[in-house]
């Protein structure tokens, strides 16, 4: 059965995502959040949802190898290049295949509550601030006025100790978001 | 305007930060980023999301959006 959360909240913003990218003509990221938003209403639907699960099961150790190899291998890829950009489509049969997880149950439902929001709230000002310079740099103003992330980031991505103390973390935060289990 | 754009972004950064350390040293105060994560991680399409926009931001950074520079 599907269910409508499903519909609703990530696919409504990854169909955003997809229109903003096509503001800054990037067409092909356009298409990749489509994709992703059709992946998200699949995932909604209990057989698809199973049929991931059957797959991680099977292929988990193989995946995990997989994983690593290929986000080092990024380590020693140049930046902007058809390497770098074969080793992230090569990465993309992972990110279909996620399970389902048993959610965790904390002891503390008050501590647990406010850091949600905390969090919630430093994400959306984050998003409000970055789509905020994305959208006057489009409008023509200088650019550097409004700067984003992307921008400001530029100058370290050039830089060899600046992408690997930048990979070394997005290695790990990926790791964490693919393959976390609950412990308890 | 450049300044007060780039302080809003480090203003935001040194709060996660210290937001972190109360969670550290509090945890009755504030649940750890990780409890919450792993919370919102135990539905099958916010893993799938959120691992995308993470993937989408290595692409965009480390990767390349076309045309692809050819070496």
């Amino acid at each position: 059965m599907l269910k409508n959360k499903g519909l609703t909240l990530w696919p409504s913003f990854l169909i955003f995502g997809a229109f903003m990218q096509s503001l800054r003509s990037a067409y092909v990221d356009g298409v990749i959040y489509i994709f992703a938003a059709v992946i998200c209403i699949l995932l909604e639907l209990d057989s698809v949802g199973r049929f991931f699960a059957f797959l991680r099961v099977k292929l988990a150790k193989v995946f995990h190898i997989f994983y690593i190899l290929v986000f080092s291998s990024l380590l020693f890829i140049d930046v902007h290049t058809r390497p770098a950009l074969f080793a992230f489509i090569a990465l993309t049969p992972l990110l279909i295949l996620v399970a389902p997880q048993k959610s965790i149950e904390t002891k503390n439902k008050r501590a647990f509550t406010r850091s949600k929001y905390i969090h919630l709230a430093l994400a959306i000002t984050f998003g409000l601030t970055e789509t905020g310079s994305f959208l006057i740099s489009v409008t023509g103003v200088n650019e550097r006025d409004f700067p984003t992330v992307s921008l400001l980031l530029d100058p370290m991505l050039h830089h060899d100790i600046g992408r690997a103390l930048l990979l070394i973390p997005f290695i790990y935060v990926g790791y964490f978001l693919l393959f976390s289990k609950d412990k308890n | 305007m450049e300044h007060v754009c780039i302080g809003i972004y480090v203003l935001i950064m040194a709060t996660a930060v210290g937001v972190l350390i109360l969670a550290k040293f509090r945890p009755q105060i504030i649940a750890p980023f990780s409890v919450v994560m792993n919370h919102v991680l135990g539905n099958k399409t916010n893993r799938f999301a959120l691992t995308f926009f993470w993937w989408w931001i290595g692409w965009h950074f480390m990767g390349s959006p076309w045309p692809v520079k050819m070496d």
